[in-house]
């Protein structure tokens, strides 16, 4: 039983924590208060596997290590059980937490690595080393318990920096990037070994990454952050199909989402853009939220994923050059110049057709209105966000 | 052929010139233990070697005559006593510096290295004026009691514990260890060369002091250290330097001891495989 609840939760990092300077450097300048996390609310529930998925920098580590107790917090509130946990101490949160780098104590072996995470807890010895080897069972490193850490490959080592955390059988399970500084190959693996590894640890697990392959599969909901600032909480579908925000939108999906600035302008019917020359009619749904705002002409971005975009080397609506196509295998990334503005579509091989789509070629390509986005183009948000349009 | 050759010639040189050197350190050494067999008499005349090995008088008179006993015990209390003071003191001030964040941290810190610049010689008389009135004179605390504290000590250890990741002190009290555990379970483990080529040095320092440990216990003969000791036996029994022989080879064994004890630890212990990489 273990939920989170984060209530306009805040850090501040004050200049001089921040800046290290010497005795003779002028503080003056760096009075800057830099804004880590700004007001995150969230409830997590039981058991539930949240992702905090954000670029560099965005907070998402602050927030982790404020759940954890290891940050204060400047302002809201953390509840873990509905327990007020702001001043309490990290060790009396029954959190654990994997780290980034792993941290392990180098001059302990594994097993000792692991038992010291309970001894302090756990007097009894047989008890510790029964915990330890259970948790050594489940994770693979059984036989590696008398190693120390740096007689272990990298992947074995983030093992033993899990298994320290799961053999306290903590009721929150914090993770930092933990396969970050895996290999693609293992990180796959790893990737897949956590999702069977969570059915197996009755805990809360909030986990801090910035690879939104890791986020989809493994989150049961995703925190998209950005400087400090929460952007959209969903479920991974929810947040593909449904981005609240321009950023959101390219951040999620590989490739990168194609965006267009276009103006929406009012006809006698109805909303239109013009795209590349073409004028088209805008859906109901975008229209009617468009007519709410009084203006006859908005400046938008229009958003369109390169899967949704179809090739065909003739008889599309568009008409683009090819500049690159990259194959990765299963499918077929193809970047076109339109007009000066550069579009990337995604083609899957199976779908491949008799379609020349080598450097300089021209191609034709469409893609249905009702899988566009439309942005506003000052505020970023997705003007038919919420009003369930969905795709 | 000729790189071979050249560097063949280099290696010997520095070799030679190594050997040379050595030779001239150690050889005061070898010649201070061959004397200290040597009878009155033989000690005047230029053969190095003594005629026996088994006359043991010079021995036997400075540590009975000479009270070379005590003077080593009192050279031990000191030495010992003041290391593990100015160790612990060290420690704990680098761990403060290193993972505590405080207002004014910066300017602290570089006020205790200011220290380093201030030659010990010049605080001679205002150390000798405070501990006499602090009533410590011809006491074991008035001669360590200067030795308590180190700013470069704490500054190499510092160092070292710079480069051990925060994140680990932070796993550490996440799984309820305190500060105190950290230090002695993680950080001083970790930090085992620096801590013990400390231990040793400071130890010998401590042991060879001289001016001070005169000075300070200048009015009682008893508190003497064994380097005062030593040369007392000289004006003791007028020109007998085979007895100052012998007083400095006992005088050296508890720092030949140590160093050997202590040596293993010595060698360089790493993080290698706490981090990722
Ligand atoms: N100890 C600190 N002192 C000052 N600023 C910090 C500190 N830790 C993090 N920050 C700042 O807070 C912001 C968020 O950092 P972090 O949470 O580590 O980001 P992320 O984990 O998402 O990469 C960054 O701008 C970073 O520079
Ligand atoms: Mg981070």
């Amino acid at each position: 039983m273990a939920s989170i609840t984060l209530k306009n939760v805040t850090k501040v990092y004050t200049s001089s924590q921040s800046v290290g300077g010497g005795l003779f450097r002028k503080n003056k300048e760096k009075k800057k208060d830099v804004v880590a996390v700004k007001d995150f609310s969230m409830e997590i529930k039981d058991k539930e596997f949240v992702v905090l998925l954000g670029p560099s920098g965005c907070g998402k580590s602050t927030t982790l290590r404020m759940i954890a107790g290891l940050e204060e917090i400047d302002r809201g509130e953390l509840y873990i059980d509905d327990v007020l946990m702001n001043d309490t101490e990290s060790k009396d949160r029954d959190v654990a937490m994997v780290f980034q780098n792993y941290a392990l104590y180098p001059h302990m072996s594994v097993f000792d690595n692991m038992a010291f995470a309970i001894r302090k807890r756990i007097p009894d010895k047989k008890e510790v080393d029964r915990k330890v080897r259970e948790a050594a069972g489940i994770l693979g490193i059984s036989e590696y318990l008398d190693r120390k850490p740096r007689e272990l490959s990298g992947g074995q080592r983030q093992r033993v920096a899990i298994g320290r955390a799961i053999v306290r059988n903590p009721k929150v399970m914090l993770m930092d990037e933990p396969l970050s500084n895996l290999d693609a190959k293992l990180r796959n693996q790893m990737r897949s070994e956590l999702l069977k590894l969570r059915k197996r640890i009755d805990a809360t697990f909030v986990y801090v990454t910035h690879d939104q392959t890791e986020a989809m599969t493994l989150g049961d909901r995703v925190v998209v952050m950005k400087d400090g600032e929460v952007m959209q909480i969903g479920k991974p579908d929810e947040i593909y199909s449904n981005p609240a925000s321009l950023f959101v939108a390219t951040f999620i999906g590989n490739p990168q989402m194609n965006v267009i600035p276009v103006s929406a302008y009012r006809k006698s019917e109805g909303f239109y853009i013009n795209l590349f020359g073409k004028e088209l009619a805008l859906g109901v749904e975008y229209s009617s939220t468009l007519s709410k705002r009084n203006e006859s002409f908005i400046p938008l971005m229009l958003g369109i994923r390169p899967e949704y975009i179809t090739l065909d080397d003739g008889g599309g609506l568009f008409e683009g050059e090819v500049m690159i196509s990259e194959h990765t295998g299963n499918s077929i990334i193809v970047h076109m110049n339109v007009d000066g503005t550069e579009i990337v579509a995604l083609e899957e091989e199976r779908n491949r057709r008799e379609i020349n789509y080598t450097q300089d070629s021209i191609l034709h390509f469409s893609f249905s209105l009702s899988d566009v986005y439309l942005f506003d183009a000052v505020s970023g948000l997705n003007i038919t966000y919420g009003v369930g349009n969905g795709q | 052929m000729k790189r071979k050759k050249k560097d063949f010639l280099f290696d010997t040189l520095v070799t030679l010139i190594a050997s040379f050197l050595g030779i001239i350190i150690i050889f005061p050494l070898i010649y201070c233990f061959l004397s200290s067999f040597k009878t009155p008499s033989e000690f005047l005349n230029p053969k190095l070697l003594p005629s026996s090995f088994l006359y043991l008088d010079n021995f036997k008179n400075a540590l009975e005559r000479g009270n070379l006993l005590r003077y080593t015990l009192n050279s031990f209390i000191i030495a010992f006593i003041g290391t593990v003071v100015r160790m612990v003191l060290s420690i704990l001030a680098a761990y403060a510096f290193t993972f505590y964040d405080f207002k004014g941290k910066n300017f602290f810190f570089f006020l205790i290295l200011g220290t380093m610049m201030i030659p010990g010689d010049v605080l001679l008389v205002t150390n000798y004026l405070t501990v006499s009135k602090l009533h410590l004179l011809n006491t074991y605390l008035g001669v360590m009691i200067v030795s308590f504290v180190s700013a470069s000590q704490m500054f190499m250890l510092r160092q070292r514990f710079k480069t051990i990741p925060k994140d680990m002190r932070e796993a550490s009290s996440m799984d309820g260890y305190g500060d105190l555990w950290f230090i002695l379970k993680v950080l001083l483990p970790l930090s085992k060369p620096v801590v013990t080529t400390l231990f040793v040095q400071s130890f010998i320092n401590l042991w060879n002091a001289y001016l001070w440990p005169l000075i300070v216990t200048a009015s009682s003969p008893e508190m003497r250290t064994v380097m005062v000791g030593i040369t007392r036996l000289n004006s003791w029994e007028d020109e007998n330097y085979q007895l100052v022989m012998a007083g400095v080879c006992i005088s050296l064994i508890p720092s030949i001891i140590l160093f050997i004890i202590m040596r293993r630890n010595m060698k360089k212990g790493g993080l290698d495989g706490s981090l990722v990489g």
